[in-house]
């Protein structure tokens, strides 16, 4: 398995389909990490995918047959409060949630720069962006 | 003027925070149905006579359920047994996964002119979490489906403080309820009583209620949110366009009389209150078999009427009217508690204007300590 981050050709948005849900992470803030990979050049991507903490019913709601589950394991979470949370779908008894039909568009992300490191001649010209990508849209193929 | 109330105690399912007196098992329904019919006909002298009924509202439980016969047969005994005054408000509860376009003709064609429609959540997770029967889809749709049969005066219900990492989803469920357009909201607190799921949860140590700052941001946001889209606040708990409140809960608070049917229902004649017994089955067996409504009932003193007052009128935006206080209940709260009057005012909990107290939108977080602590007991009232 490749990162993501490691294969993608700039820094503009960009689509991944084939997705399977790895893990989803949050704490007491309002945003969401969800743990995932990408299936495409014949091998799998891992990536890091933030987004709001609403946004994340949309993505549930797509995992078709696994969606009702997967949105009782949210609910489960949220009413234990016990945060920060890492629901893992990564093991023989919870396999990786596919989402199929759906392409996510995502853009890249870069370290955060210090303001006292602004206009610093030796800082990184080129910095290496994250492996953490921000959800841009959720996009449904239907079908012909 | 006077109310009637129906209670329908029958769900599909059990939300796990509610802790009103409902049966999931629905065999028992016609049988209920037929009690009720036979209760209006055994206590339709309680209001008095030629009292025309301005407000009637099926609550629960879940009206919904009721079936178009149901429906028609407790129409026809309400129109046998009172006057129903012109332009009467004509309310009924419903869930919105029982609301299809032809369960919305049949509702009309039945006479209700008001839905209350207990969306609770646009978040999935959250009606999960509750064990709504509705999907957050259905949320919306429920809504739009009932505007486009002809319902123009609806109200939605919702929760807020239901447990979430920030406060994006009450910010959301805003939003969309705001798109819906509808001229009434109640916006309620989730609370964890004694018996129900989220009691036994939090038992279990499987749930955790939301912290008091977390419950009372989201209510700080529900006060703007309402008041920047146009609605006022005329109860704690409840939001209407101008002019668009819900007469019959409005009338519970002004203190004006109703009949309550069903079992667990609660009547009130302007004296005493009567409690309907909460058993489906014994309320059944005393009606339909005995003839006999199985009520307790609770004869009011002059420190309960106090009471009441304060406990309602605290909540609504009119506010408590001292010189009402003092002379219909005999209860000079300026003299008596004159320090905790101040104290309440430099505290920027309540506000004095006149002889009306009502409370701020701090205070408003604080309403049931400040109303008990306001309360009369018995030995101080004897």
């Amino acid at each position: 398995m490749k990162l993501l981050s490691d294969s993608i050709a700039d820094d503009a948005d960009f689509f991944v389909e084939q997705i399977q849900v790895l893990a989803i992470v949050f704490d007491n803030t309002d945003d969401v990490t969800v743990w995932a990979t990408t299936f495409f050049d014949d091998d799998a991507h891992f990536f890091y995918l933030a987004l709001p903490f609403k946004a994340l019913d949309t993505l549930l709601s797509l995992a078709h047959d696994q969606a009702a589950r997967l949105q009782e394991e949210v609910a489960d979470a949220l009413a234990a409060g016990d945060y920060p949370v890492l629901l893992e779908f990564n093991s023989e008894d919870k396999p990786p949630v596919p989402l199929p039909r759906v392409a996510l568009k995502l853009s890249v992300t870069y370290p955060a720069v210090e303001d006292d490191e602004t206009g610093d001649e030796d800082g990184p010209d080129d910095p290496q962006p994250h492996n953490i990508f921000y959800l841009e849209g959720v996009f449904v193929r239907l079908d012909s | 003027m006077a109310g009637l109330y129906l209670h329908i105690p029958f769900c599909k399912q059990a939300c796990h925070y509610c802790d009103f007196h409902f049966s999931t098992s629905l065999g028992l329904k016609s049988r209920v149905v037929d009690a009720i019919i036979r209760e209006l006909e055994l206590r339709r002298d309680y209001l008095g006579p030629a009292v025309a009924l301005e407000t009637i509202y099926f609550g629960g439980g879940t009206p919904s359920l009721l079936t178009a016969a149901e429906l028609g047969q407790i129409f026809a005994a309400i129109y046998r047994h009172f006057a129903v005054a012109p332009g009467a408000e004509i309310t009924l509860e419903a869930n919105p996964d029982d609301l299809s376009a032809a369960k919305l003709q049949e509702l009309r064609q039945a006479g209700i002119n008001r839905l209350s429609i207990g969306l609770q959540s646009f978040y999935e997770p959250h009606l999960r979490l509750m064990n709504r029967a509705h999907t957050a889809e259905e949320s919306t749709t429920a809504v739009r489906r009932a505007q486009d049969a002809g319902f123009e005066n609806i109200s939605i219900d919702l929760i807020y403080g239901v447990p979430a990492p920030g406060h994006h989803v009450w910010e959301a469920d805003l939003a969309n309820a705001f798109a819906l357009g509808v001229p009434h909201v109640s916006a309620y607190a989730l609370t964890v009583e004694p018996g129900t799921a989220f009691g036994h949860r939090l038992q279990k140590g499987t749930f955790r209620a939301a912290p008091d700052e977390f419950v009372a941001t989201q209510f700080e946001t529900l006060l703007a949110a309402l008041r920047a889209h146009g609605y006022e606040q005329y109860e704690i708990s409840n939001f209407c366009q101008p002019g668009r409140e819900s007469r019959h809960n409005a009338n519970y608070w002004r203190g004006v009389p109703y009949l309550g049917l069903g079992p667990s229902a609660h009547s009130y004649d302007g004296h005493n209150r009567q409690f309907t017994l909460a058993n489906n089955p014994q309320y059944v067996a005393a009606v339909l078999e005995r003839g006999e409504v199985p009520v307790t009932v609770d004869a009011l003193t002059a420190t309960d009427r106090a009471n009441e007052y304060l406990l309602t009128a605290l909540r609504t935006a009119r506010g408590c009217d001292l010189a009402h206080l003092r002379a219909y209940h005999g209860l000079d709260l300026p003299a008596t508690r004159a320090a905790y009057l101040a104290g309440l005012q430099a505290s920027g909990w309540a506000r004095i204007r006149g002889e009306v107290l009502t409370l701020t939108d701090a205070g408003k977080l604080l309403a049931d300590q400040i109303t008990l602590e306001l309360f009369q007991s018995p030995a101080a009232a004897a």
